[in-house]
């Protein structure tokens, strides 16, 4: 049984609605035959009292005149009807006189006349008895049962005068019978066509009910969450319990792709923060002994005096030393100390700077400003944001493309956004776009560090730098709040 | 139209107003050779009765409208079949509801025998008698005389004092028996073939019909008669005879006498008459029922 429960329910549903419908259609059927052969069997007694009564009222006279003949063309009309199915075909007719003699019968040779009713089957008798004892001849007719036969009686009576007793004998096997079974291949014809009909109806709606479940949990399987969100929309847009079930869950699936990403982005920005903290920790003990060993070397070419050799030696450990802090400089985003506010004339100033690149690879710039006025950030750390913002721009243009850059006062905040027109980055390289040498640098110029370094200052004036790329353009937006840096 | 001879039946007024409302209905039967004549002449035109027996001689009604439709166009005159199957004395129903003619089954009937006058006799197989055959059910193939049917349950077609039911009381008489004890029980049928029926099916023991109808039964009917034994036949006796009530005029009676005994000389008349089992008619003569009148003064019924 439990091999049955762990059907899928393609089958099972359908399975359970066939079962349902072939014991409905079965007990509904077979209620109908009961009603119709209860029927049956009335109408045969009604009408075949009815017989009985009509033929015992017609007896009375060729018995008074003891016209046998007549008497017996009477009870004989009934069976020589040319309908074999007429279902009032007695199988036999007699008549018995005052002593329960027979007078006469539609088949003389089995019952001739003057037997005496005892002298025929023990059921006439019995009849004859119950007849006799229920006293009273106020009854037109009487009936009785026994396994094979129906048996209906009805006095012969005028007047009050009684002349004997008409029986009709109707017989199970070759009337009722044959007719309920055709009553039953009737009824068992109507319940196949009610089943032929059904059945395909109950397995297209079980199919049809089931079919976005089973594709769902196959997605699920799959572990294909998108698609299993489109199975849902397309395959059952009705707004029952089923329906709703399908919303939630696909409005759950909507919410758990939220969280993840945003899992992913808090897992990124941690990463960037730790990568961040160890640079500038490892820079800064870089940093101190290496200034004293410049100075030292500054020293000694004031005052001392070497041997060419050395002061070759020297040289060579000076360049190192400088481009070891240049290297470490540049890991070194720390706030240095505040200058001056940002004024729309710097950037007039990175403007002109990055000129003559926009030249060189000749580019349409863009530029647009409605900064009029001086806000309270540090004006060289959001020009170098910039620059490094638009220099990344220029070297990824296309050759005589578009740069274009916009800055917005919102009064809360600082808008600035860079646009190019050149190629987009891969999802590979925008999950490490903001980590240090990143080997995914699209340039292979500089160290690598530009993106970094914008990133980490953007970080410490409290701002958020985004990469869009849409119709064909790539664009960073950084935010910088403007009321947020007053505090640090 | 010279053939045209009016019957003189205006000379029976009682008969007239009792036959009207028939006589009305057969006019309307009576075809469209009536209809070219004047109103007036339709007065004289009071159709001749005719009382034909039904089941005694088993014609069935298609016969006896054919018989009366060749008599009224033979005869140019309206004729009406007067069908009395249920009458045990045709004779006397001939004279009291004043038919004009009437083939019957009792002739002679001494009560009557100055109301009417032998007309026609059938003859069958050649001969102007009848006999019946005594039968019991084939699966009784002891029975072989009537002697041995003490206490039977017996069936005769007809009460009429001629025929079987004549013969058989007769028989048992001259046997030293009480016909009116020997039976345990004796039934009619009404009809030869009911006969037949009642002894194939059980319902009587034995019983009497007539000869000429069992053996065209044997033909038409066999499954019937294969239920059946012929265990004898009565002595002959008269045939149903043709008499024609005293009040019809000599030329009336001629007509229909000419017209009957020349049936078979055309092939209508042939086919009806072949079809009733009939040879032919003839004049007849008293004498063929000579044997009848002694039975019935045997049995003291005349």
């Amino acid at each position: 049984m439990k091999r049955f429960f762990d059907l899928s329910l393609r089958y099972k549903i359908p399975i359970w609605g066939s079962f349902i419908i072939i014991v409905t259609t079965l007990m509904v059927s077979l209620s109908l035959v009961y009603k119709a052969y209860d029927d049956l069997r009335e109408s045969l007694l009604v009408s075949s009292a009815s017989l009985a009564h009509r033929l015992s009222e017609d007896l009375f006279h060729p018995l008074m005149e003891d016209d046998l003949w007549k008497a017996f063309e009477i009870i004989n009309a009934p069976l020589v009807s040319s309908d074999a199915k007429d279902i009032q075909k007695p199988k036999i007719i007699l008549i018995l006189d005052n002593e329960l003699k027979v007078v006469t019968s539609t088949n003389p040779m089995l019952i001739p006349m003057g037997t005496p009713v005892n002298q025929l089957t023990p059921e006439y008798s019995m009849f004859v008895q119950r007849i006799a004892e229920s006293k009273s001849l106020t009854h037109p007719t009487y009936d009785m049962q026994d396994e094979q036969n129906f048996y209906i009686a009805s006095p012969i009576v005028h007047d009050g005068f009684t002349l004997g007793t008409l029986i009709v004998v109707h017989s199970k096997d070759e009337i009722l019978w044959p007719r309920f079974f055709r009553i039953l291949i009737h009824g068992a014809t109507m319940g196949l066509i009610a089943l032929a009909v059904l059945l395909p109806v109950n397995w297209y709606w079980a199919h049809r009910t089931v079919r976005p479940l089973v594709l769902i949990g196959q997605r699920m399987k799959e572990n294909d969450l998108d698609a299993a969100t489109e199975v849902v929309d397309q395959l059952y847009p009705y707004r029952d319990e089923l329906g709703e079930l399908f919303e939630a869950y696909k409005r759950m699936l909507m919410e758990q792709k939220n969280k993840e990403a945003l899992e992913k982005q808090v897992v990124h920005s941690e990463r960037l923060a730790a990568v961040g903290h160890l640079a500038a920790g490892v820079a800064h003990e870089i940093n101190n002994p290496l200034g004293g060993m410049l100075t030292a070397i500054d020293t000694l070419n004031a005052y001392g005096t070497m041997d060419p050799r050395t002061a070759k030696t020297i040289a060579l450990i000076q360049r190192g030393l400088k481009q070891i802090k240049e290297t470490v400089g540049a890991l070194l985003v720390e706030a240095r100390v505040r200058n001056r506010d940002l004024e729309p004339q710097d950037f007039e100033d990175v403007r002109s700077l990055v000129f003559p690149q926009v030249q060189k690879k000749e580019l349409q710039l863009q530029w647009a400003s409605n900064l009029a006025r001086a806000v309270p950030l540090q004006a060289n750390q959001v020009r170098q944001v910039l620059i490094n913002l638009l220099l990344n721009a220029i070297q990824a243009a296309n050759a005589r493309g578009v740069v274009e850059c916009k800055v917005e006062d919102q009064q809360t905040q600082l808008l600035m956004w860079v646009e190019n027109d050149g190629k987009g980055f891969t999802p590979e390289q925008r999950a490490h776009l903001f980590e240090p040498f990143s080997p995914l640098s699209q340039s292979g110029q500089g160290h690598g560090l530009g993106l970094w370094v914008t990133y980490q200052i953007v970080q410490q004036l409290g701002g958020k730098i985004d990469l869009s790329q849409e119709d064909g353009r790539v664009r960073f937006s950084v935010t910088l709040p403007l009321s947020g840096t007053k505090e640090a | 139209m010279e053939k045209y001879t009016p019957m003189s039946l205006h000379k029976i007024p009682a008969a007239a107003n009792f036959a009207l409302p028939l006589a009305r209905r057969s006019l309307l039967l009576a075809g469209l050779s009536l209809v070219v004549k004047p109103l007036w002449a339709s007065t004289h035109l009071l159709p001749i009765r005719i009382g034909i027996p039904h089941k005694t001689l088993a014609l069935d009604y298609f016969l006896i409208d054919e018989l009366r439709t060749y008599l009224e166009s033979r005869l140019q005159h309206p004729v009406e079949a007067v069908v009395h199957g249920r009458f045990n004395n045709s004779t006397a129903e001939l004279y009291r509801s004043k038919l004009d003619f009437a083939w019957v089954t009792d002739y002679p009937d001494a009560q009557f025998q100055d109301q009417v006058r032998l007309m026609a006799v059938p003859l069958y197989s050649g001969r102007p008698f009848s006999s019946s055959y005594l039968i019991v059910s084939a699966h009784n193939v002891h029975t072989k005389s009537l002697m041995q049917l003490r206490g039977a349950v017996f069936a005769f077609a007809d009460r009429q004092p001629n025929g079987s039911y004549l013969d058989v009381r007769y028989q048992l008489l001259s046997a030293g028996e009480n016909p009116d004890r020997f039976f345990n029980k004796v039934f009619f049928t009404k009809s030869h073939k009911d006969v037949i029926k009642s002894v194939a099916l059980g319902l009587a023991h034995a019983g009497a019909v007539d000869s000429v109808i069992w053996d065209a039964m044997v033909k038409q009917q066999p499954h019937l008669t294969i239920l059946t034994r012929v265990i004898g036949k009565t002595t002959e006796y008269g045939a149903p005879a043709f008499i024609a009530n005293r009040h019809v005029s000599q030329e009336d009676f001629d007509n229909l006498q000419h017209l009957l005994l020349t049936m078979d000389k055309d092939a209508q008349g042939k086919d009806l008459l072949k079809r009733m089992r009939v040879d032919a008619f003839i004049t007849g003569n008293e004498s063929f029922y000579d044997r009848q009148v002694q039975m019935r003064r045997a049995l003291g019924e005349q």
